[in-house]
């Protein structure tokens, strides 16, 4: 297996078809990389294929799934993988990430559901991944999803996450938002959390905004500025495990392309600060030494 | 010949039978009701916001009531 997969940096953002002239006229220079959810831009032909490409030949880009259902009781759609690694080869993507959930039992729901942390599961899950991987000959990446509730579970999500990872050997996307969501939700500490993921298997993060549905009960929909805690988790992770690439995903709201880009020029900011952070550091130490 | 599907899965076709039709599917002995009430939002949400879309002049020629009927049915 490759590990070729995701060869982005910087800050990124989560690109819509709405945003096909905004960003063009936005300037260069202040987005490193973008994602797409396949399955949207997959079968397009016309305006928005030629739109797609124009970018995809500027950018760097990933693929970030929305239908594989990797922990579906039904079986993988073997066609949909053969046809996303042509489509990601042509346009020189840099890598496919999806979310540890299942939206589909033998219909689809659309929506993310919590796969039942248990042994048995780890190993169905890492087995279906391990075939992803084998179908795209690349590593791909899970990341964490928001769940409400976690029915049958035999072991904590970060036990669940880890195993999974590591039977599977693939990559993390990792959610801080989520993270912070779910923290909430199921009462536990984010950081506490955050420093049990395996930082080595990060390919990059995203931030994202959420509601608020009661103190204790919080959905994470996309629709809304990034908030503080979140900014804190964002810090956290860099410090912990290194300027890992990171992406704004913003899906309803969405607000002009300049306020976007203020949040991703925070994402940048945040990055700089920790490069600058661990260079005095490191120069500390050496100081200390002589 | 295919393999059973392992255990865990059963819990899969509950917990989504109960998000698309509560009526007829129990919510799960260890979930809360207003946690699966969040999910059978998302799903609404979801459904709505296709049908929306795919059949604007429909939906304006339905009334509400009638309109939110057809989406829990779809
Ligand atoms: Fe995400």
């Amino acid at each position: 297996m490759t590990n070729q997969a995701f060869q982005i940096e910087g800050a990124g953002l989560g690109f819509r078809r709405c945003m096909g002239d905004s960003l063009a006229e936005a300037g260069s220079g202040r987005v490193d990389f973008l994602e797409v959810a396949p399955e949207n831009w997959m079968r397009l032909g016309g305006r928005f294929a030629k739109l797609f490409r124009r970018y995809t030949e500027q950018y760097d880009f990933v693929a970030h799934g929305l239908s594989l259902s990797i922990g579906s009781p039904s079986p993988l759609d073997v066609e949909f993988l053969k046809e996303l690694k042509v489509f990601m080869a042509e346009h020189n993507m840099k890598g496919y990430s999806e979310h540890l959930s299942y939206c589909s039992d033998d219909g689809h729901l659309y929506d993310l559901m919590p796969i039942p942390f248990t042994e048995e599961a780890v190993h169905y899950v890492a087995g279906r991944i391990r075939q992803v991987q084998d179908i795209l000959e690349q590593r791909i990446a899970m990341e964490n999803i928001s769940y409400y509730a976690a029915p049958g579970s035999e072991m904590t999500e970060m036990e669940f996450f880890t195993a999974v990872l590591k039977e599977a050997d693939c990559d993390m996307l990792l959610d801080v938002n989520n993270i912070y969501v779910n923290s909430i939700n199921h009462g536990y500490d984010a950081i506490e959390f955050l420093n049990q993921v395996p930082g080595e298997r990060i390919s990059y993060i995203h931030v994202a905004g959420h509601y608020n549905e009661a103190e204790d009960l919080i959905v994470d929909t996309h629709g809304a500025d990034v908030i503080d805690p979140v900014w804190d988790i964002l810090q956290h992770t860099y410090a912990r495990f290194g300027t890992v690439p990171t992406l704004l995903e913003r899906d309803f709201n969405i607000p002009p392309m300049q306020e976007l880009l203020k949040e991703v020029d925070m994402i940048r900011g945040y990055q700089q600060a920790a490069d600058a952070a661990r260079l005095s550091s490191a120069k500390g130490a050496q100081h200390a030494v002589a | 010949m295919q393999s059973p599907k392992p255990e865990f899965t059963d819990l899969q076709y509950r917990f989504a039978g109960t998000i698309r039709d509560p009526e007829h599917v129990a919510t799960l002995e260890d979930v809360e009701e207003r946690r699966m009430k969040i999910y059978r939002e998302l799903f609404y949400n979801n459904v709505a916001g296709f049908v929306n879309s795919g059949f604007p002049v429909l939906k304006s020629l339905c009334d509400e009531t009638y309109w939110q009927q057809l989406i829990r049915d779809f």
